[in-house]
């Protein structure tokens, strides 16, 4: 697959800048949830900005968008940094998070770009397969993706959703699982073992592909493969990132999935993006 | 005539999905006969998603967001308690076209425990923002709750009975929200769905054994309430009695207490309902409301010994 090294490295650059921007966002809010945004960052990034997702920020309700859904609704900050960036809406919105302005904690119809309200887990997918399947009736062929976090599997209403969109072969709808193997107290093998999610998947009928969530080459190539794909059959892309990814004492740490951050941490992580950013 | 209450409800909503490819019924493993005719005529459009309440939920929002207008069937506690929160976050906070339908209110399934009886699902949805609560109680007004489903587009829960009911003599043909079926001079009753007929039962009884006439509001539109109508039905009353099959507090009572109180009228107000606590006894529908207390002579008793104080 020839993938324009230009663009990669551009993606690659743009997922550090949407880092920095959830951090500065974070800290002039005083909190946030920065390890699930920082997991998912790189996907969206290539989403966005690799051309998979028809959008048109000045026309957020546009007929022949496409649709994204962030199911794991607390990751918010990560989106609309993207969708400020896109153009949905200005960037002074990002420093007013959490304060009185446009965007809370977890996303809400209101914003632009933003199609369903989040916040409560196990809702993004099910949601998605009603879409996808009036779309699939009307015969149009608009795509979905949905992006749940590993830790939503836990809830009951995702296995109804799952068993839905594979009976009803909803190859219109991309499943992306944001593996992180964290949930907001502790790791999801310590307390309900997930194990092989994409066991569970290809036993309920998926079409499952497992990708390092945070090399932009893989999820670039996969995302080009998933495109041309004509398969019948609904995608899940197990997405194997690290909660926190990209300031080192952030990752895998489980304290960072909610919560504030000091100046002096805040201007650590800001010089550790900004030296990536650099090399 | 038919006056078979799904039937009743149903049959404008299949006949508007023959013509309209737009209209889907979901259903969470639960038919009526009245949808046989969608099932092979247009199988497209009924989707049984299989016991998933919740994800019907979901999924109903998903299709209302891509414009179809849903109809979503299942049994009383698994379409409210079970899927409050689906119906007021994927719904709700979007005013969507989703059309709850459920069956089972009250002691419906009277021979089927705590699990499926429906006696707090009102209280569940009053506390939702955006949506409408109609109520059936007769084939009449299941006809006009599924043309004004059908007309208007916004989130419902729409309660619907099974079997066979009697249609009750009205004093209007319009869609108030509320129909006088009874008119008497000592008391107004309001009431609801199923128990209306019971009520109205007692009310004779009232009349014959104790001298005490009533006016009896069956009123099929809880949420928002019709107030003006039902304003003008409770003016000039100093009695007035609220009758649910519903737990007290998962019922709607204490919405009509609180209206009457914000209207100023100086009245006697008593409330009765299905008293606290879960039902471990089996039988029809008569006997639990024997049980309960809801049968027509416990309620004439207890009616007439409230009034004559």
């Amino acid at each position: 697959m020839n993938t324009n090294t230009n663009q990669i490295n551009f993606l690659k650059k743009n997922s550090i800048k949407l880092r920095i921007k959830v951090l500065e966002a974070v800290y002039k809010a005083g909190k946030g949830h920065i390890g699930g945004a920082y997991s998912m960052i790189d996907i969206l990034t290539v989403l966005f900005y690799g051309g998979f997702l028809k959008h048109d920020p000045k026309n957020p309700n546009w007929k022949e968008r496409d649709i994204f859904l962030l199911s794991k609704g607390h990751a918010g900050i990560g989106l609309y940094c993207i969708l400020s960036d896109r153009g949905f809406f200005e960037e002074k919105h990002l420093f007013e998070l959490n304060n009185g302005g446009l965007l809370g904690e977890h996303p809400d119809a209101n914003i632009p770009g933003i199609e369903v309200v989040g916040g409560s887990l196990g809702h993004g997918l099910g949601i998605a397969c009603g879409m996808a399947k009036a779309d699939k009736l009307n015969l149009n062929p608009r795509k979905y993706f949905v992006l749940m976090g590993d830790g939503e599997l836990y809830e009951g209403s995702v296995w109804e959703a799952i068993l839905f969109t594979c009976h009803h072969n909803l190859s219109n709808l991309i499943l992306i699982i944001d593996r992180n193997r964290y949930i907001a107290t502790a790791g999801t093998e310590e307390v309900n073992s997930l194990s092989s999610i994409s066991d569970k998947m290809h036993s309920f009928g998926f079409n499952v592909i497992e990708i390092d969530a945070h090399n932009i080459e893989e999820i670039y190539s996969n995302l080009t493969a998933i495109n041309d794909f004509k398969s019948k059959k609904p995608t899940v892309l197990i997405a194997n990132s690290v909660k926190g990814k990209g300031v080192s004492f952030m990752e895998n740490e489980v304290s960072w999935h909610h919560g504030g951050i000091r100046e002096d941490t805040y201007k650590k992580a800001k010089m550790e993006l900004e030296t990536t950013l650099g090399d | 005539m038919n006056n078979e209450m799904r039937d009743a409800f149903f049959n404008p909503i299949v006949d508007e999905a023959l013509k309209n490819k737009d209209l889907i019924v979901l259903a969470a493993d639960h038919t009526a006969f009245s949808l046989n005719k969608l099932v092979e005529e247009v199988p497209e459009q009924f989707i049984n998603v299989g016991i998933s309440e919740q994800n019907m939920i979901s999924l109903a929002a998903g299709m209302a967001l891509r414009g179809k207008k849903v109809f979503a069937y299942g049994i009383t506690p698994f379409v409210s308690l079970k899927i409050l929160e689906q119906f007021t976050l994927d719904v709700a906070t979007q005013n969507l076209d989703v059309n709850i339908v459920s069956v089972g209110c009250g002691f419906a399934y009277s021979t089927d425990g705590p699990s499926h009886h429906g006696l707090q699902d009102i209280g569940c949805m009053l506390s939702i923002p955006n949506i409408f609560i109609y109520n059936c109680s007769d084939p009449w007004n299941s006809s006009l709750i599924a043309e004004k489903s059908l007309k208007e587009k916004s989130p419902k829960y729409i309660r619907i009975e099974k079997g066979n009911m009697d249609n009750f003599v009205v004093d209007t043909k319009e869609f108030n929200g509320c129909s006088k079926i009874s008119s008497g001079k000592d008391l107004c009753i309001l009431t609801s769905g199923a128990i209306s007929h019971e009520v109205l039962k007692a009310s004779k009884i009232l009349e014959e054994r104790f001298s005490i006439r009533a006016s009896i509001i069956d009123i099929y539109q809880l949420k928002p309430l019709p107030e003006e109508v039902l304003l003008r039905y409770i003016s000039g009353y100093s009695n007035i009695c609220v009758i649910e099959e519903n737990w007290i507090c998962g019922g709607f009572s204490n919405q009509l207490a609180s209206f009457i109180l914000k209207s100023g009228l100086k009245v006697n107000y008593m409330n009765k309902g299905v008293r606290e606590g879960f039902c471990y006894e089996y039988g029809s529908r008569d006997f639990l409301w024997n049980k309960f207390n809801l049968d027509k002579v416990s309620i004439a008793n207890e009616i007439a010994n409230w009034i004559k104080g």
